[in-house]
């Protein structure tokens, strides 16, 4: 045999070792994370029983309900929009665990885009995963994932984006941005058919207020803050007040009329519901981040945003404490329950929900404290 | 769910999957049979819709 | 004769003395209604001063976050104008920066014309301080009676102090955005 057909066979060993251990790796984020719900949970749906064509596809995903003993309003937390904002999700995995509603109903969905947790950004050196130690001592594990709908489950991407019911042009990888996608499109591509499905989930539950959550790098202007649909402002700005009384500071943004899309503008258009998109500060995905992995992500400790605090280029205060997972969390379930409350003295359709952790109590303990 | 515009892609990868392992086996110098290898990697996991 | 013009001056005296008492140099400010909210920046911190005065049970206030000569209510007695740039706020209004300026510049032209009262507020803190909210800080803070501000905003440079020294505008610091309302029940008659 000749030299070079020894390398080269040599080398398709090489290959074919790589592929099995990057192949296994990239199939195990396929596996879907293990949710253990509280046990006040009432009913799990999925959301191909709003839109039947995403049964068996990773769009479908599943919708934990409360139903209170008392007859009330109605409220919808989304988490995991955009999966590689870890509070985001990991705030609606705490309610889906802890949650108790005494009046109204509660949905939580905490992978709103489930496909996009089965894979990474491209070139991103994301984590895989986030790890949380419960009380018990045992390991959660909970995918990183990606902000888009996996080019697996949906390809190929346009070159440009035509936003379906507006005509909005968006770069063309936006085309699997859920966050771009609403109202949606019973026929449309599998991002828009998830975003139909959750508009008609609204629709046909009635659903009253709706929480986005998501988490934006500290350079990004629209921190710390709320983005509120027009019909959300009144109700949002006394939310608002509770949670500047509880430490907690938050700015108040419009839902820009022209910016298409989006929960905040297009649920509020499309719906009765009362849109509210939620951001808090997430190292882990700004441009400015130093290494890349699990600790920065959970602890958003990073010296560079700590420069770059001190030279006034971030919207939000940045020290050597950075902004950990519990602050974010925490943030996102007292707006949670704070702007609940501002909804139903506005509505006089109550939603009660007891057994979550408020600020103080997040802040002052870790997130695996509660996990099932 | 495979659609047209996906198989016809597959297709394509396919063909340049065979070239560039029939260059890693024909390739007489070290290097360029390493950079052939490598690049086999994605166009194989892409192949598997995997990556 | 020069008992009587002793007795003049000293009833002067007197009388000067009174009207002194009258009028102490610390009065404290406050505003008249009807008001009107409206934005320098187009912010949402405008719904939030119009909260605060609900919740200070208010009743004659109305607010317009594109407030111009133009929607102006008749018989308003002080703007408040709540300053805090927003980049989601000038689209949701479909200006930019510059648009928003010019209007600001014509209703405090207004304003000032009809003699309405300016009463600025910035509780956005540092939130709402940087390129695009500090360009509505100056001209606003430059022609108001008074000016609330969350502390926060000031901290880094001091920039509402300086502004309260060159304009001689009064400034009242609190430390939060819901602190606004107790300030706000103080200073609104």
């Amino acid at each position: 045999m000749k030299k070079h057909t020894i390398t080269a066979l040599l080398l398709t060993v090489v290959v074919a070792a790589v592929c099995v251990y990057s192949g296994n790796l990239f199939l195990s984020l396929r596996a879907d994370d293990v949710i253990i719900p509280s046990k006040d949970l009432t009913e799990v749906r999925m959301l191909s029983d709003y839109l039947p064509k995403l049964k068996g596809t990773r769009g479908d995903t599943a919708i934990y309900i409360f139903k209170g003993e008392e007859e009330g309003g109605k409220a919808l937390v989304l988490g995991g929009t955009h999966p590689n904002e870890p509070s985001s999700y990991t705030s609606a995995v705490i309610l889906v665990e802890n949650a108790k509603v005494t009046v109204g109903t509660l949905y939580v969905i905490p992978q709103a885009a489930r496909s996009a947790f089965t894979h990474n950004d491209s070139q991103e050196a994301s984590p895989l995963y986030v790890h949380f130690e419960n009380s018990k001592g045992e390991v959660r594990k909970f995918r990183y994932g990606s902000r888009a709908v996996n080019p697996i489950d949906q390809w190929p991407d346009p070159d440009v984006y035509e936003h379906a019911s507006s005509g909005q042009l968006l770069s063309g990888s936006e085309t699997r941005n859920l966050n771009r996608a609403y109202p949606g499109r019973e026929d449309g591509n599998l991002t828009e058919q998830v975003a139909f499905a959750i508009t008609e989930m609204i629709k046909k539950e009635n659903i009253g207020l709706t929480f986005d959550l998501h988490e934006a790098s500290p350079e990004y202007p629209v921190i710390n803050a709320t983005v509120a649909h027009e019909k959300s402002m009144d109700f949002a700005a006394f939310g608002l007040f509770e949670l500047d009384m509880y430490g907690i500071d938050m700015a108040l943004e419009p839902s820009p009329v022209n910016l298409h899309g989006l929960t905040h503008r297009e649920l509020g258009d499309y719906t009765d519901t009362y849109p509210l998109l939620m951001e808090t500060a997430n190292a882990s995905q700004g441009r400015l981040r130093g290494a890349t992995n699990e600790k920065l992500a959970l602890d958003g400790k990073d010296k560079f945003y700590v420069s770059a605090g001190e030279l006034g280029m971030l919207y939000v205060p940045y020290d050597e404490n950075g902004h950990p997972i519990e602050e974010r969390v925490g943030r996102h379930l007292q707006g949670v329950l704070s702007y609940t409350a501002a909804y139903n003295d506005f509505s006089g359709t109550p939603i009660v929900i007891e057994n979550v952790p408020m600020y103080e109590e997040m802040i002052a303990a870790k997130v695996g404290d509660y996990l099932n | 769910m495979l659609t047209p515009i996906t198989i016809v892609y597959l297709v394509i990868l396919a063909c340049v999957l065979a070239l560039v392992v029939w260059n890693l086996f024909t390739e007489k110098k070290f290097t360029n049979q390493i950079t052939a290898a490598m690049v086999t990697i994605p166009l194989i996991l892409r192949l598997l819709l995997i990556k | 004769m020069r008992k009587f013009l002793s007795l003049i001056l000293a009833l002067c005296l007197v009388f000067s003395f009174a009207a002194f008492a009258q009028e102490p140099a610390d009065e404290p400010i406050t505003f008249e209604g009807p008001y009107v909210v409206t934005s320098a920046g187009q912010s949402a911190d405008y719904k939030m001063v119009s909260t605060m005065l609900k919740m200070n049970k208010v009743e004659n206030y109305t607010e317009e976050a594109l407030l111009s000569p133009d929607n102006i209510p008749a018989d308003v007695k002080t703007i408040i104008i709540v300053i805090g740039g927003s980049s989601k706020g000038l689209g949701a209004a479909g200006i930019d920066a510059e648009q928003e300026l010019a209007r600001i510049e014509k209703l405090i032209a207004y304003a000032q014309e009809k003699e309405i009262v300016i009463l600025a507020m910035h509780i956005g803190g540092m939130a709402r301080r940087g390129d695009l909210s500090d360009k509505f800080i100056e001209p606003v803070v430059a022609v108001s009676k008074a000016c609330l501000v969350v502390e926060d905003a000031n901290t880094s440079d001091q920039l509402f102090d300086t502004l309260s020294e060159k304009y001689e505008v009064p400034m009242t610091y609190f430390a939060k955005k819901s602190d606004g309302a107790k300030v706000l029940a103080e200073i609104l008659k």
